[in-house]
């Protein structure tokens, strides 16, 4: 569903990511984590066709972002952390707006259904502007999941929510990944982390230190010390300057 | 046949307009709004409106004369654009909003569809700049609807063009960019070069011969010297792109030729069009390129994210810690980041008011004082507007200030110090050359050294005072926004002329005073002192009071707002 090899990405003459390779299959939730710069909203960004990347392969459903944009893009949906939205316009035109783009059938219905859960729905009318920023959150997520996208791609997607938000949030990401969505939350949240996601990347410097699934990173720390929560794997991680976590893993 | 626009971007475009409308009408429902909407309104009416009527009973220009200023308004419009990209490298070729950006970019379009939604909302402000063109121009057009074509087309292949310099400019290697300035800038050089010393020349000639004042000769010369130029091999071969858009302006019948010519325009700014999307994939293949050509990785910087070490970290000089602080510091760092672009504002105001200067037929004496108005007044008309490393490019920032553990007062003086010192800077620096070119008499030295200071204070203080009472972001666009810089315009010229008023009545006291003074004090008697003692005092005293408004202004203002 994702894939991404050999993945690097400069920016004058500083390198953002080097080397990141990974992929996501139907069902499964990544949690991209790693400190502030290390290099995961430049991965969501290539994924969804925003940055151009200066190497590597990177694929949306079999698509590869670079040759064939408009069907990769087709499958995706991207939410930023602090959404920018078009400030002249209202919560309805702009989920008419993404449901033109995407060709949404029953767009009505949906949208309709999308804002009762996400509490949006006395805010039809109301125009991006006057929105606070939780309620922008609500309505990116909205319009990002109106044409029901194969693969998400989630940054810091909890800033802003209420807890009732962030509990919707958490469900719908549930929901999605069992009907068969491969979704990439990149957060800060660990606990969030460790309570929804299958598998993690840490990211250090552009650098991947651990690609797996939540177990196998565990059990990759038992050796070390019994029982590790993942804020602990992820300071000893971040902190350490070897190349790599679990060489077995992810070489 | 395939619409233009994709019609999604259609849909987009008529949600943002009438959104648009619908928050120019809401806007009016706060009554501050409302009240300098009306009084902007009504000011704009009255401008405008006796711009139009002046314009429209006036006689025709000469249709020959008309044409060649026509085609050469076009030409140094569009070579502006040139000496602009070559001046500094844009940032990116084509500009898109955030919005645009999240929404556009990761949706299905194909690029060339959201670059026609680009040239689109482009050509959109092109329809309103042609249209206020063709108003003004009436008198001048034989056929309006055709002089509206014309001026539509030609503005547009301006517009096009500016986005193909932005295109070559970044996508060029830096090398190959490096080449292009060069040679514009060389080209440019040596053109306005020639074109000053013609115009010196014939205004040394026209001089015997004419009883108006040197300067109004010079510029006559200057424009004559600019249309000559046009009717040369070079200035035909430059400008002969927008001939085509000028005849089609001033075409006076309608014939089987004329449907011709709008034909062969409306397909030039379509091939133009057609060149932007080409050159955009060539943009991108070269940016691309310059990164994947990056052989050794290692040697890159990596993106740290760790904090930089702070413990020793302290302003960066002395000067910052006791001028205004880490407020007055943050404003220079902003100006230091748009020196170019200061320099280049500083450079207009600094030969308008050096042309006395170097005008050997004028008096040392008149010379100094037209150079001292001059610089007065440009300073005060050009400045402002560029050096807005105060509040006004803060607006988003407001919260943060007002929490600054600090008094409003000192906040207000830190903001505005970088504009006033730099201002004060080059004003000193001005009198130094003239100083040294015509020479001043030590009195007027002082009186110039000590005035300038104390006059920048009170226009950055005004300046600010106003973005304190109506706050906006800068480069916000808009109808509203538009009736409040009337509004503003109309208030600064009203001061201006109240200042003017003032010294002219201030003189003819200064001088009674004087002659009361004269038979009993001596020294005290003479007029000039009275005069620039009473005129330092008053322009101290503006500053004193408007800075106290700003500060006070700043204490009452509602930041959540913004």
């Amino acid at each position: 569903m994702i894939e991404i090899r050999d993945f690097r990405k400069v920016y004058d003459g500083l390198l953002a990511v080097d080397q990141l390779s990974f992929s996501v299959k139907p069902g499964e939730v990544l949690g991209l984590i790693g400190p502030n710069g290390a290099g995961k909203t430049t991965t969501l960004r290539s994924l969804c066709g925003l940055v151009v990347p200066t190497s590597g392969h990177l694929s949306v459903c079999g698509y590869d972002i670079e040759k064939a944009p408009i069907e990769a893009k087709k499958r995706l949906c991207y939410i930023p952390d602090d959404p920018p939205l078009f400030s002249d316009l209202t919560v309805e035109q702009h989920l008419a707006f993404t449901a033109s783009v995407y060709n949404v059938e029953n767009a009505t219905e949906k949208a309709a259904q999308l804002l009762e859960t996400f509490e949006l729905a006395s805010k039809k009318t109301t125009r991006a502007s006057d929105l606070s920023r939780g309620m922008r959150q609500k309505l990116a997520i909205i319009c990002g999941y109106l044409h029901e996208p194969e693969v998400i791609l989630l940054d810091e997607p909890m800033t802003g929510l209420d807890p009732h938000g962030i509990r919707k949030l958490k469900e719908s990401i549930r929901i999605r990944a069992e009907q068969g969505a491969a979704i990439v939350i990149s957060s800060h949240l660990l606990a969030m982390v460790e309570d929804f996601c299958t598998h993690v990347l840490i990211l250090k410097s552009g650098q991947q230190r651990f690609c797996g699934t939540l177990d196998e990173l565990k059990d990759s720390f038992v050796s070390h010390q019994n029982s590790m929560t993942l804020e602990q794997i992820f300071f000893h991680a971040t902190e350490t300057d070897s190349p790599s976590l679990v060489p077995s893993l992810t070489e | 046949m395939q619409p233009f626009l994709n019609p999604s971007l259609w849909e987009l475009v008529q949600f943002r307009t009438t959104g648009r409308i619908r928050s120019l009408l809401s806007s009016f429902t706060h009554p501050r709004r409302l009240v300098i909407s009306i009084l902007g309104a009504v000011l704009a009416f009255v401008w405008l409106g006796n711009a139009i009527a002046s314009v429209l009973f006036r006689e025709s220009y000469n249709p020959k004369s008309f044409q060649i200023w026509m085609t050469a308004m076009l030409t140094i419009y569009a070579g502006w654009h040139l000496l602009r990209v070559s001046w500094q490298r844009p940032d990116a070729a084509i500009e898109w909003t955030p919005a645009e950006k999240m929404w556009l970019m990761t949706s299905p379009f194909r690029r060339s569809e959201l670059l026609k939604f680009r040239l689109f909302t482009v050509l959109s402000a092109t329809t309103i700049k042609a249209a206020i063109g063709a108003i003004l121009l009436l008198p001048d057009l034989p056929i309006p609807w055709l002089g509206f074509l014309g001026l539509w087309t030609g503005l547009a292949i301006i517009e096009l063009f500016r986005i193909v310099c932005d295109l070559v400019a970044t996508g060029l290697k830096p090398d190959a960019y490096r080449s292009m300035r060069a040679f514009i800038t060389v080209s440019g050089a040596a053109l306005l070069s020639a074109l000053t010393m013609n115009a010196l020349e014939l205004t040394r000639i026209s001089q015997s011969t004419s009883e108006l004042p040197t300067f109004i000769i010079l510029i006559k010369s200057g424009m004559h010297v600019i249309q000559d130029w046009f009717t040369t091999t070079p200035g035909l071969i430059v400008s002969a792109p927008m001939l085509v858009f000028v005849q089609l302006i001033l075409t006076p019948t309608l014939t089987i030729a004329t449907a011709a010519e709008v034909f062969t325009v409306l397909l030039m700014v379509a091939a133009m069009a057609g060149l932007v999307i080409r050159l955009d994939k060539w943009n991108v293949q070269q940016i691309t390129r310059r990164e994947k050509d990056i052989r050794n990785f290692n040697e890159l910087q990596r993106a740290e994210s760790e904090c930089n070490d702070l413990k020793d970290w302290k302003l960066p000089a002395t000067i910052f810690q006791k001028l205004g602080g880490a407020v007055t510091w943050r404003q220079f760092v902003g100006l230091q980041r748009h020196s170019t672009g200061i320099l280049l504002a500083l450079i207009p105001p600094a030969i308008l008011s050096a042309i006395p200067l170097f005008m050997p037929q004028i008096s040392d004496q008149i010379a100094i004082v037209n150079f001292l108005g001059g610089l007065t007044f440009y300073t005060f008309l050009l400045l402002p507007s560029a050096m807005k490393f105060d509040f006004r490019r803060d607006y988003d920032y407001l919260l943060l200030l007002k929490m600054l553990p600090q008094p409003a007062w000192r906040v207000v003086l830190s903001q505005i110090a970088t504009p006033v010192l730099v201002t004060t800077g080059f004003q000193l620096g001005m009198i130094a050359i003239a100083a040294l070119v015509r020479g001043m008499s030590p009195g007027l030295l002082l009186a110039s050294i000590l005035s300038f200071p104390v006059m920048n204070l009170a226009i950055y203080s005004w300046e600010n005072l106003i973005f304190l009472i109506f706050p906006q972001r800068l480069k916000q666009e808009g109808i509203e926004v538009f009736l409040l810089t009337t509004v503003i315009f109309t208030a600064k010229g009203l001061a201006f002329a109240c200042v003017f008023a003032l010294m002219f009545a201030w003189a003819m006291v200064s001088g009674r005073i004087a002659s009361q003074l004269a038979d009993v004090h001596g020294m005290l008697g003479n007029q000039r002192i009275i005069f620039g003692v009473g005129v330092w005092i008053s322009i101290a005293l503006s500053g004193f009071i408007l800075t106290r408004l700003a500060a006070r202004q700043f204490e009452k203002l509602d930041a959540s707002m913004s």
